[in-house]
């Protein structure tokens, strides 16, 4: 008797819950933008846990490396010292280079592009726990000024943006996640693209589907891309990566290639957020 | 009372481990699923009630920290602590195949689902999708699951043994 009772409480529960799924799915379907106190709750749990996690690992990560070289420090050492001696050299060719480099820039016009802007530095404290997508969390939120669509670099390139922002966290979608698309154009030539992030290609290589390429396009391999003046969420001039392979698809009359991001999302730990909002007043993606 | 408090404690390292440690051992960027495998660990040690209260607390932390929208997840997972519960009562607990072989289709059965809905999108090439991403995670999880069910079966039953100590002390 008893046992009939607890399993048709059961299929309750089950009945309730699924309702309760498909009603937060219908609410949350087309914007995520602002974050529930429920929600805001389960932070203050995981976050603080997510983080000790990380910083323990990193300290266990740095003990063991200690241990294991500390017989080859001074060899280390004599090696780093002559590096030092041969990067300074490096350094002021590098500097000239640089001055060259801002003077082609500024004839690109592209020079009040990203440099200028307040940025952040946030950690990566979690990524997404399937293989499905390439979404991550950073230890910053609403507490350090962030909001949605706010841009994310790593480096010299583009990562992604911000698509939700938690009281200490915030949400990262990158521009390899599967449903992600950018509005891009070739550097050289201003032909312009839509760099997809392709799941296929991210598992082994973290390479960038690039599509809709107009079939006139003087695209080649080894061009430069760039964010194009025509997305609303990124800023003109970002640059996104270089392009490693071309196909024609004639009955398509668009070319379609691979793109290789500058950033390495295999290994990225650390990222910049550009603390400016750069989306029009209209909506839509 | 102890059985709430480490079912909770293990929802939460769950959620932890799964997106920073499990993420640093990925193999060719391809993760294993430490949910399904404790979902399902759960379920068949404890029963329908328990899959399904764990799947859908993992289901819905998974959603709110990474879905793109709330509820797939969270009804995955509860339906596969669910259905998985059913089979509770039928096996040996300290026999590794059912497990095993439940963890395994449990996974390659919820990766097909969330290929559903890339479908949606337009994402046709299901050979390439199951050879890139669907089958490395059920391998992986499957070789994983080995070890972890072990552990999940001896917490199991020092919990076990702890209520029934309860219980008879309540007794007397």
């Amino acid at each position: 008797m008893k046992n009939r009772r607890s399993s048709l409480t059961l299929k309750h529960g089950l009945i309730s819950l699924t309702v309760l799924c498909f009603v937060l799915m219908v609410f949350t379907w087309e914007t995520r933008d602002s974050v529930s106190p429920i929600e805001k709750t389960f932070s203050y749990v995981i976050i603080p846990v997510n983080n000790g996690v990380n910083s323990f690992g990193d300290w266990l990560v740095d003990r063991i490396q200690f241990m294991k070289n500390i017989n080859e420090f001074e060899t280390l050492n004599e090696n780093l010292q002559q590096e030092v001696e041969q990067l300074r050299y490096d350094n002021i060719i590098l500097e000239q280079s640089r001055v060259e480099l801002d003077r082609l820039r500024s004839l690109y016009d592209l020079d009040q592009m990203y440099a200028d802007f307040p940025k952040t530095g946030a950690q990566i404290i979690g990524k997404d726990p399937g293989n499905w997508y390439d979404i991550f969390v950073i230890n910053k939120g609403e507490n350090d000024g962030l909001a949605v669509n706010m841009v994310v670099l790593a480096g010299e390139g583009l990562v992604g943006h911000i698509t939700e922002v938690g009281p200490n966290y915030a949400k990262v979608q990158s521009i390899i996640n599967d449903s992600n698309h950018v509005s891009a154009k070739s550097i050289r030539t201003s032909d312009l693209c839509i760099v997809n992030g392709d799941l296929t290609m991210v598992v082994s290589q973290a390479y960038c589907f690039v599509d809709k390429i107009s079939d006139q396009a003087n695209i080649i391999v080894g061009d430069d891309i760039i964010t194009s003046h025509l997305s609303d969420i990124y800023p003109e001039g970002i640059l996104i990566g270089t392009i490693t392979e071309i196909t024609d698809n004639d009955h398509k009359m668009t070319k379609t290639a691979v793109l290789k991001p500058v950033v390495d999302f295999m290994h990225l730990e650390e990222v910049l957020v550009i603390k400016q909002v750069f989306q029009l007043e209209s909506e839509g993606d | 009372m102890l059985r709430t408090i480490a079912i909770t404690l293990i929802i939460i390292l769950n959620v932890s481990l799964q997106s920073t440690f499990v993420q640093a051992i990925s193999i060719y960027n391809i993760v294993f699923n430490l949910f399904i495998i404790t979902i399902v660990s759960f379920a068949l040690l404890r029963g329908q009630k328990e899959g399904l209260i764990i799947g859908f607390a993992l289901g819905i932390l998974h959603d709110v920290f990474f879905g793109e929208f709330i509820g797939l997840y969270a009804l995955l997972y509860m339906y596969i602590g669910f259905i998985n519960g059913m089979f509770s009562k039928s096996f040996f607990k300290e026999s590794l195949f059912f497990p095993i072989i439940a963890i395994a289709l449990s996974d390659l059965g919820a990766n097909l689902i969330i290929y559903i809905t890339f479908l949606f999108r337009g994402r046709t090439q299901f050979f390439l999708y199951f050879i890139t991403t669907i089958l490395p995670e059920v391998s992986y999880t499957t070789l994983v699951s080995i070890g972890i069910y072990r552990f999940y079966l001896f917490i199991n039953n020092k919990l076990e043994y702890y209520d029934r100590w309860k219980g008879s002390r309540n007794k007397l």
